[in-house]
């Protein structure tokens, strides 16, 4: 999975961070000495940029790290999102990879009644009949006790409810899910630091605005799902400009894991005092630039809900024709 | 039976390595051979996904003509599958050296048997590597080793194509006023995210790269204050060590860059570490930076011995509570005292101190009452990328005083 769009550029004609440096430059009507000032002028990043790797940079010889595309991309008016989300490539490589996860062994579903057939997601709303029984089946499977505090509270009048999104396989069968909310940086570090309970944090109508997306559970009884779950969730986050970070507050290994693999750092590691059971609840807390500089949440991020609906009829077309 | 790897250019030291290795064990082995570096990754790699016919032991000799020692151990740290397996290491290095890469291999939580010296004493090996399967291994904190760092890739992310600077702001506590920002360094490599400091700086503090980084940080740090004329106001932090102090061309370096932010306050944090050699250098480097307009705050306060000696003897002009005693001061009494007593002493000595790792407005509160001056952390905010940080701060003049007070 090295060879990707952002950083390998030995057999690309059409690089799309080429692509956007040559049109924003030619769009401004600017020299390449003139651009390279221009850089120089606006970002720290490039005081000893020159004229050289500019060019190197427009004939895709060489590619700068994400995190300096975001600002070369940001000084446009753009977002990184934007531009990779728009990319075909890009997009194509992001689909691929999550229908076809890199490692085979962990693509087995870890579900003893599914094994790789078509499925679909839906978002359960808080009026949806099944609201509650999906709540206890997460709870279920994330162990978090912070979960548990807002099932006696479902009706509540709350400011941000709890969402989650299910993934279907044939006959209604649930094979994945992820739970989610959005809420303030101040209210977020109170819970982080077992200072507020989760009740709280979502009944708060903060005077400040909601920029985190919190997510306290995903899962996936495949990688294939489990991928496919965490993009929907990291998609929302993407396309809201006003969200600032992404939050993970977990307890289960298994994203645990999984986020440590995509070289994200544990942000906090603390067992909550105020429950019976003894609970360690890890948390992830990742700025925005960071989601865009890492090639794992990125491509996640980029896929739309209609891309991913018409990956999934794919997928099952595919199956049936098998 | 026991599956032995042994990784070594030269055909008879191996079969040496064999013969002893049969005679020592009375259980069958297996050897598996591989000449270079390259081999060894490849049959390693093949290894890890095989469950039951998987390695109990790879020896790598260091030095080998084809393929680098190194570059087998840094594949064996990037690898879940294979960073459990005991690995010995023969090398013919100096001593030196050879502690160099213990260090290494220990930072990187990898199963070290030892490092011989060659000719190998594989009945000492064994020996050890029985020990090392008696000690009980206890749980590992669940940490996977995903985020350990190679050696030589972390060599290659020194510089200004990778390195990548966030600032976060420093508050006055009693007024809300901000005061300046800690310039805090990321390595950013192709899409891996950032690399934080608490992975990097030790190793790289190894490799005698530090100053390299200092120096580099101060040049990107300054550069952008020097873009955002609004910025002038607001002191700027810098992260330094003792070593860095040693360094006479480093000092030159800071100096002329303060003249380049004549109207900024500069400040370089020097972090605690155990190293007082050369103390007359160290202070007389830090007389010279002083006498040159910039100040200097002692970083980290109580994580390390050497400090009240310090505190006694150099003019610093703040303390920095490290923030592993500040995010939990209202759940951990231990913690809290620390705090407070920190601060009764910097207030006794006329210094300014300084929380760092504020989260929450419980903690703030608490230090407000105990006399702090200064705040840091996520309850103002996190880490700021350089792009961001006017945008920042005309946020918090406008508004954030009022969200901050409430």
């Amino acid at each position: 999975m090295n060879s990707t769009a952002y950083c390998d550029t030995s057999d690309k004609d059409s690089h799309v961070f080429s692509i956007f440096l040559r049109n924003a430059r030619q769009h401004h009507d600017l020299s390449q000495e003139q651009f390279c000032l221009y850089l120089r002028e606006q970002s720290s990043l490039f005081y000893n940029l020159d004229t050289i790797t500019v060019s190197r940079w427009e004939r895709e010889i060489n590619i700068p790290s994400l995190a300096k595309q975001a600002e070369i991309v940001e000084l446009f008016g753009e977002e990184l999102f934007d531009l990779y989300g728009n990319d075909q490539q890009f997009i194509a490589e992001s689909l691929n990879f999550i229908d076809y996860p890199a490692d085979l062994k962990a693509s087995r579903s870890g579900h003893p009644y599914y094994c790789d057939q078509e499925y679909s997601v839906e978002q359960i709303s808080v009026d949806h009949h099944n609201y509650r029984f999906f709540m206890k089946m997460i709870l279920q499977y994330e162990g978090n006790p912070c979960i548990e505090d807002c099932l006696d509270n479902i009706d509540a009048d709350l400011s941000q409810p709890l969402r989650i999104q299910v993934a279907y396989a044939s006959g209604k069968q649930v094979v994945g899910h992820c739970l989610y909310t959005y809420t303030s940086s101040h209210e977020l570090l109170k819970l982080l630091n077992c200072e507020s309970g989760l009740q709280q944090v979502l009944r708060t109508r903060s005077s400040e605005a909601d920029d985190c997306m919190l997510i306290l559970s995903s899962f996936g009884a495949s990688t294939q799902i489990e991928n496919t779950m965490m993009s929907v969730c990291l998609n929302k986050f993407a396309f809201s400009k006003k969200l600032k970070y992404l939050c993970f507050s977990l307890c289960n290994d298994r994203l645990i894991k999984k986020l440590t693999m995509a070289k994200l750092t544990l942000f906090k590691k603390r067992s909550c005092p105020s429950y019976d059971v003894h609970v360690t609840i890890s948390s992830f807390l990742i700025s925005r630039s960071e989601v865009m500089a890492n090639r794992f949440l990125l491509k996640l991020a980029v896929i739309s809900s209609s891309r991913l609906k018409t990956l999934l009829k794919t997928i099952a077309n595919r199956e049936q024709s098998l | 039976m026991m599956r032995i790897l042994i990784v070594d250019d030269q055909r008879f030291l191996r079969e040496s390595i064999k013969a002893d290795f049969s005679r020592c064990l009375d259980t069958e082995c297996v050897f598996i051979e591989a000449e270079s570096g390259y081999e060894a990754i490849s049959i390693i790699g093949h290894q890890a996904g095989m469950g039951s016919s998987r390695l109990d032991l790879i020896v790598v000799d260091l030095k080998m003509e084809d393929g680098d020692g190194l570059a087998v151990i840094d594949y064996i740290a990037t690898n879940v599958d294979s960073m459990e397996i005991p690995l010995a290491i023969i090398s013919s290095s100096e001593q030196r050296t050879l502690e160099l890469i213990v260090n290494i291999i220990e930072r990187f939580k990898l199963n070290l048997v030892g490092v011989y010296q060659k000719p190998v004493d594989v009945a000492l090996l064994l020996q050890q590597l029985r020990a090392l399967d008696d000690s009980v291994k206890p749980d590992s904190e669940a940490e996977y080793t995903a985020d350990a760092l190679p050696v030589d890739q972390l060599v290659k992310l020194i510089n200004d194509e990778h390195l990548i600077l966030c600032y976060q702001p420093k508050i006055d506590i009693a007024s809300k006023e901000l005061v300046g920002f800690e310039v805090l360094a990321r390595l950013c490599q192709n899409g891996d995210g950032f690399i934080y400091p608490d992975k990097f700086i030790p190793p790289i503090m190894q490799l005698g790269l530090g100053t390299v980084l200092a120096k580099l940080v101060l040049q990107q740090a300054i550069t952008h204050w020097q873009l955002s004329p609004q910025l002038k106001g607001y002191a700027l932090s810098v992260n330094i060590t003792v070593e860095d102090l040693i360094d006479p061309d480093f000092i030159e370096f800071v100096i002329n860059k303060k003249l380049c932010i004549p109207d900024t306050k500069l400040i370089l944090e020097l972090t605690e570490s155990h190293d007082t050699l050369q103390q007359d250098r160290v202070l007389a480097s830090i007389a010279k930076i002083i006498i040159n307009d910039i100040s200097i705050s002692l970083d980290d306060f109580g994580k390390s011995y050497s400090t009240f000696d310090r505190l006694d003897s150099i003019p610093f002009d703040e303390i920095k509570i490290d923030k592993s005693f500040v995010s939990d001061l209202d759940s951990n009494n231990q913690h809290l005292a620390i705090v407070k007593s920190t601060i009764a002493l910097a207030n006794t000595l006329k210094i300014k101190v300084v929380a760092e790792g504020v989260e929450t407005l419980t903690v703030l509160n608490r230090l407000k009452h105990l006399g702090c001056n200064l705040a840091q952390g996520y309850y103002f905010s996190p880490p700021i990328e350089g792009r961001y940080v006017s945008s920042w701060v005309e946020d918090y003049l406008a508004g954030g005083l009022s969200v901050v007070s409430h």
